[in-house]
């Protein structure tokens, strides 16, 4: 809500303000443990990712320096059963349970992760609260993406708050090939040449949307807009599968991901918050001034699909609320599709629903 | 307590001399053309070395051996007069002083006495002259009072644009801000880019920095004290002025046979035009805020006057499409005041303060309203005993009752998905009784000592949750709760308040000068941005939220040279505080019905030392004031997330250790006067990123040392050209026009710095509020 109400607020500090690039000496403090993942009452396996933070110019993906290797991670209920997430080797920092534990609804669970240097870093017990079902999922379009909204309803009973995941499938383009006008004929064409100049590709919401019922409870939540999926300006009308997942979160989750969202969204206005780690609920048992960065999250999940074909959508003229577009790609890949992009793949997904 | 006030009293008037041979000669100095009782008046005697001064209502009473006397008159701005008296017997003189006609043509009143500074025993005090102000080149071409006060040593903002000011490494509420006794909640218009008091309706302005007097009390760092114009007592006068983004009129002067003077004062803003001229969706935005001041005195008699004060403030700003923020003060005063004999005189005052703030949203489904308040009643009764010209001694007491209301969320359509929320109101009494003396021991030493005993209640209807021990406070340690009916006592906090300031003269022209005080502050203002945003509410201590408390010593030596032409002074101060208000990192504020689950008592520490040079004559008048400055806080706990920067020191967001403001008025010739500023600061603390990790498949900023690195020092230059069309001190009609440039080098200080992700790199960005010239024109019309 304070958010909601003071984000207009810097629009006013850029009407005399200026804003420039400058370049400054970074710290570097020493690498700690970063924890991201948890478990849902969705089907296993569940993943958790290990790594350390790094240094500046680490890029965004974690790297094999920055994987923790080794660590003995389990996650046990209140009723005394546990399931040990075991390292992935095939790729860096993922840790996952086997297939047979399930998470339910009701239950708590907590963290134990053994370090290699024998730290012990723990969680509280985390309840897995129910989630309501999503009622609906709409779209509209605006220039360069598809929007993608969901209603639901709030139960009055119980405090509640969200956090709404989502994917899109959609078609993408590189470098090389031009399409005046799509047709089905030269998605054929697209596919006999292989898959590098066309494909099909996931887009995913790197934002953390989340939401508390606290000024709604017991009220539906309209319009709540939940994916960006990016439109191919060669293939305007080519289809967007889309899947959203609503999930069920802590208040201390929902504190932890609003907390990361400001940070993304800083513009040094006067009435930024003052920037903090965000501290999350992994600590270590034996110093209380070490705790690890990221959140064990704990959720119950609904998912709902959604195809959406852009010729048959109203252009919108409402504005972004919410959550931001991610940046738009101005100049084609000059790549092959299914490098470039996380491919889903040759062809579109079938049975969409 | 009783008692003990009762005993000083006796005290006191044993030590005065009952002597047979003593009469009391009395009387009023007032200004002859506008009749207005001239504050600080000197009178001195022929054959005696000490002399007396004029109160606040123009108003001397001295006790003298029979003799004749040649009386002197002295006051600055005004020509000397002097009369004789035979004092055989009681006797009570009226004293009109005439407004002395500079060589310059330049009209100088001072409201203050010119050797102030060495012969008052108070130390940390800045008083504005209300005439130089409006010499001072501003933004927009508003005169200021507090950006007028941030040219002073001690006296700083965290940055262009923020409201509010920090005193001595204080925070924005923590300074006392009355005008005529009445509290303002609220210092800021548009957002904190102009202050709410219209300057024009202003008679004189005070800044306590230390050393703060016992009648004052309630907030740890300062005392801003602003009064109104009373009114002219001889004919009907006023002004017109025009700037860029406001207009105002004030018109003062007498009714009724003279027994009754008034003073009204308006001003309203037109933003929005400016507002119009940037570019989408900024353009969109609207503005729109006034203010009002009112005053009538009514002379019952000699003896008795009876003041009614009134102020008015309203702030309306619109965002592009959805979101409106309000804010609204309304307050009253009516004061007593009563003269019972030559050495005592008593006064009453009852203050309302109504200050109600709040958001609107407008975003089609989802419409909603916010507000929140506070409601101050205050009264206030003080006499003050003059037994004799050494000694003035003051008992009094002050009743504060607050009512706050930290929130009330309403749905304005009956389509929005908002619900109605309310947070419980909080309530509260401060009682403050107080004994304050001020004793001139021998010519070189005087006293200036108070004891002022505060007591705060927090009080019923109230819901108080319990949590468990040896816990972090969260909304899961809540162990019990405890409901409280109307008016039963909550918590109970207070202790003493000792004040003191001694003066030591060294020779007539310097003095060394000592100052201890002990504060309390029950209200709060709860704020976790760099500035205090519109968002920010006010909250009352109750269990969980003790009161702040400082102590400050000061020491300073004072010296003017060339018969008071320089004035210069190096004061030194440090300050200890307990409580302060912190908050978690990431703490969540706004609509928290457990509050206190995010907030924490950290302990603060600031010291300094200023150094000030002013010269208050000639055609060159200036300031030159530097400080040196630092002000840190620690928060500590056995939690990782009760702590900040792991429990060490860190600097406060206001911490600006070097601190040099000069300010420059030169008298050219034919009522023209050129001016400037230059300002120099250390640039605040910031707190940049010590590290990256990767979440969601991004790279994710940590910030984990609070305020341990500073942006960019800051500094700027102002300009203003001004003409004053008067070519004789009593010309009635003239106007004055005022050409100002604020930045004139352009420069871009920056506000802040900030960091966002940008692909897989980190890109830092510099933001400057005031980025270029901003030039401005204003006119004022006086008849």
């Amino acid at each position: 809500m304070k958010k909601f109400i003071l984000l207009p607020l810097t629009a006013f500090i850029f009407l005399i303000s200026c804003i420039e690039q400058v370049e400054l000496p970074y710290r570097n403090e020493a690498p700690i443990l970063v924890v991201e993942g948890g478990i849902t009452d969705e089907a296993p396996p569940y993943t958790l990712k290990l790594s350390y933070s790094g240094k500046f110019l680490a890029g965004n993906t974690i790297s094999s320096n920055l994987a923790v290797n080794g660590a003995r991670v389990t996650v046990i209920s209140d009723k005394g059963d546990s399931v040990k997430f075991e390292q992935n080797l095939y790729q860096a920092a993922l840790y996952q349970t086997d297939l047979s534990y399930r998470g339910q609804v009701g239950r708590s669970y907590s963290l134990r992760i053994e370090m290699p240097d024998g730290k012990i870093y723990k969680t509280a017990p985390q309840l897995m609260k129910s989630v309501p079902a999503i009622t609906n999922i709409s779209a509209d379009k605006i220039d360069n993406f598809i929007r993608f909204y969901l209603n639901t309803s709030d139960p009055e009973s119980s405090t509640d708050f969200y956090q709404w995941k989502g994917y899109s499938i959609s078609f993408k383009i590189t470098e090389a090939v031009t399409v005046a006008s799509f047709s089905s004929s030269s998605i054929s064409n697209a596919l006999n040449s292989g898959c590098h100049t066309y494909c099909w590709a996931f887009n995913n919401l790197d934002v953390a949307n989340v939401f508390a019922d606290t000024y709604i409870n017991g009220k539906s939540i309209k319009k709540r807009l939940v994916l960006y999926s990016p439109i191919e300006k060669d293939a305007v009308n080519s289809q967007h599968f889309a899947e959203i997942k609503q999930l069920s979160i802590s208040r201390e989750a929902y504190i932890f991901w609003q907390q990361y969202e400001e940070q993304r969204t800083r513009t040094g206005s006067i009435f930024d918050p003052l920037p903090a780690t965000i501290i999350g609920n992994v600590v270590n048992t034996a110093n209380d001034k070490d705790f690890a960065l990221g959140f064990f999250e704990v959720s119950a999940v609904s998912t709902k699909r959604f195809l959406a074909d852009p010729g048959s959508l109203i252009f919108s003229n409402e504005s972004n609320k919410d959550i931001l577009p991610p940046a738009v790609n101005t100049t084609r890949p000059k790549a092959d599709c299914d490098v470039y992009y996380p491919l889903f793949g040759c062809t579109p997904p079938t049975n969409w629903k | 307590m009783k008692k003990t006030i009762l005993y000083v009293l006796l005290l006191l008037a044993s030590l005065t001399t009952f002597g047979q041979s003593k009469f009391v000669l009395s009387g009023t100095v007032t200004d002859k053309l506008s009749g207005q009782p001239l504050q600080g008046a000197g009178l001195f005697f022929s054959g005696l070395s000490g002399g007396t001064k004029t109160d606040s209502l123009g108003n001397f009473s001295i006790r003298l051996p029979k003799a004749a006397y040649t009386v002197t008159i002295r006051s600055l701005g005004y020509q000397v007069e002097t009369f004789s008296v035979s004092l055989n017997q009681n006797i009570s003189k009226s004293v009109q002083l005439t407004m002395r006609v500079g060589e310059l043509a330049e009209v100088e009143i001072r409201t203050t006495k010119e050797d102030r500074n060495i012969k008052e025993t108070q130390m940390g005090v800045v008083k504005l002259e209300m005439k130089n102000l409006k010499k001072i080149p501003v933004v927009f071409g508003e005169s200021d009072i507090i950006k007028a006060l941030t040219l002073q040593p001690g006296i700083t903002t965290v940055g262009e644009g923020a409201g509010g000011f920090n005193v001595r490494g204080g925070r924005v509420d923590q300074n006392l801000v009355l005008l005529d006794g009445m509290p303002i909640y609220n210092t800021s218009h548009l957002l904190g880019f102009l202050s709410s008091i219209n300057s024009d309706a202003l008679s004189g302005v005070s800044l306590y920095k230390g050393g703060i007097p016992a009648q004052y009390g309630g907030r740890l760092s300062s005392l801003l004290e602003m009064n109104t114009k009373s009114g002219n007592s001889e004919k009907i006068t006023g002004s017109v002025g025009v700037g860029l983004i406001t207009s105002k009129v004030v018109l003062e002067g007498p009714l009724f046979n003279k027994k009754v003077t008034f003073m009204v004062a308006g001003r309203v803003a037109y933003p929005n035009f400016m507002i119009r001229q940037f570019p989408a969706p900024s353009n969109r935005s609207k503005a729109f805020f006034y203010d009002w001041n009112g005053k009538v005195q009514y002379r019952l008699n000699a003896r008795n006057v009876l003041t009614l004060s009134t102020y008015g403030s309203f702030d309306n700003f619109k965002f592009a499409d959805d979101t409106l923020y309000f804010s609204k003060t309304q307050t009253l005063s009516l004061q007593y005041s009563s003269i019972i004999n030559k050495k005592l005189s008593v006064n009453v005052q009852g203050v309302y303060c109504g200050y109600q703030f709040g958001t609107k949203g407008l975003r089609s489904e989802y419409e909603f309203t916010v507000n929140s308040g506070v409601r101050h009643a205050e009264l206030r009764a003080f006499a003050l005993y003059t037994p004799s010209e050494k000694i003035k001694m003051e008992v009094g007491v002050n009743a504060i009752n607050y009512m706050v209301s930290p929130g009330d969320l309403q749905p304005d359509s009956p389509t929005s998905n908002i619900i109605n929320l309310k947070l419980p109101k909080e309530f509260a009494r401060e009682i403050s009784p107080y004994v304050s003396l001020d004793w001139t021991i021998s010519p070189t030493v005087s006293v200036q000592a108070g004891l002022r005993y505060s007591t705060f209640q927090n009080f019923g209807p109230k819901l108080v949750f319990g949590y468990a021990e040896g816990q972090s406070r969260t909304s899961q340690t809540i162990r019990d709760s405890t409901s409280f009916t109307r008016n039963q006592a909550i918590k109970n906090y207070g202790g003493i308040e000792p004040r003191l300031s001694m003066r030591f003269a060294t020779t007539k022209t310097s003095a060394i000068k000592l100052s201890y005080n002990r504060m309390r502050q029950y209200v709060h203002l709860i704020s976790n941005t760099t500035a205090i945003s519109p968002v920010d509410f006010w909250k009352v201590s109750d269990t969980h939220t003790p009161p702040q408390v400082a102590d400050q010593v000061s020491v300073g030596v004072f010296k003017n040279f060339n018969e008071n032409t320089y004035e210069t002074s190096i004061e030194a101060y440090y300050k200890d505080i307990q409580n302060l208000v912190e908050y978690k990192n990431g703490a969540r504020l706004f609509f928290n019905p457990n509050l206190e689950t995010e907030l924490l008592a950290a302990k603060g520490l600031a010291y300094g030392a200023e150094v000030s040079i002013q010269k208050n004559k000639g055609r060159l008048k200036g300031s030159f004031a530097y400080t040196f400055s630092r002000t840190l806080a620690q928060v500590n706990s056995d939690f990782p997330t009760e702590q900040i920067n792991r429990g060490q020191w860190f600097p406060s967001t206001f911490d600006k250790p070097h601190n040099l403001a000069i300010s420059v008025q030169y008298f050219i010739s034919n009522g023209w006067t050129l001016s400037g500023n230059f300002v120099y600061a250390t640039g605040r603390p910031a707190t940049y990123p010590d590290r990256t990790y990767r979440l969601l498949g991004k790279t994710v900023i940590d910030y984990s040392s609070r305020n341990l690195d500073r942006i960019d020092d800051f500094h700027r230059l102002d300009a203003s050209l001004l003409k004053d069309t008067r070519k004789t001190s009593d010309q009635k009609r003239y106007k004055t026009y005022a050409i100002s440039f604020y930045n004139f080098y352009g420069r871009r200080n920056p506000y802040s710095v900030y960091f966002v992700r940008f692909n897989s790199s980190i890109r830092s960005y510099r933001l400057s509020v005031f980025g270029t010239i901003i030039p401005a024109f204003s006119m004022t019309y006086n008849f």
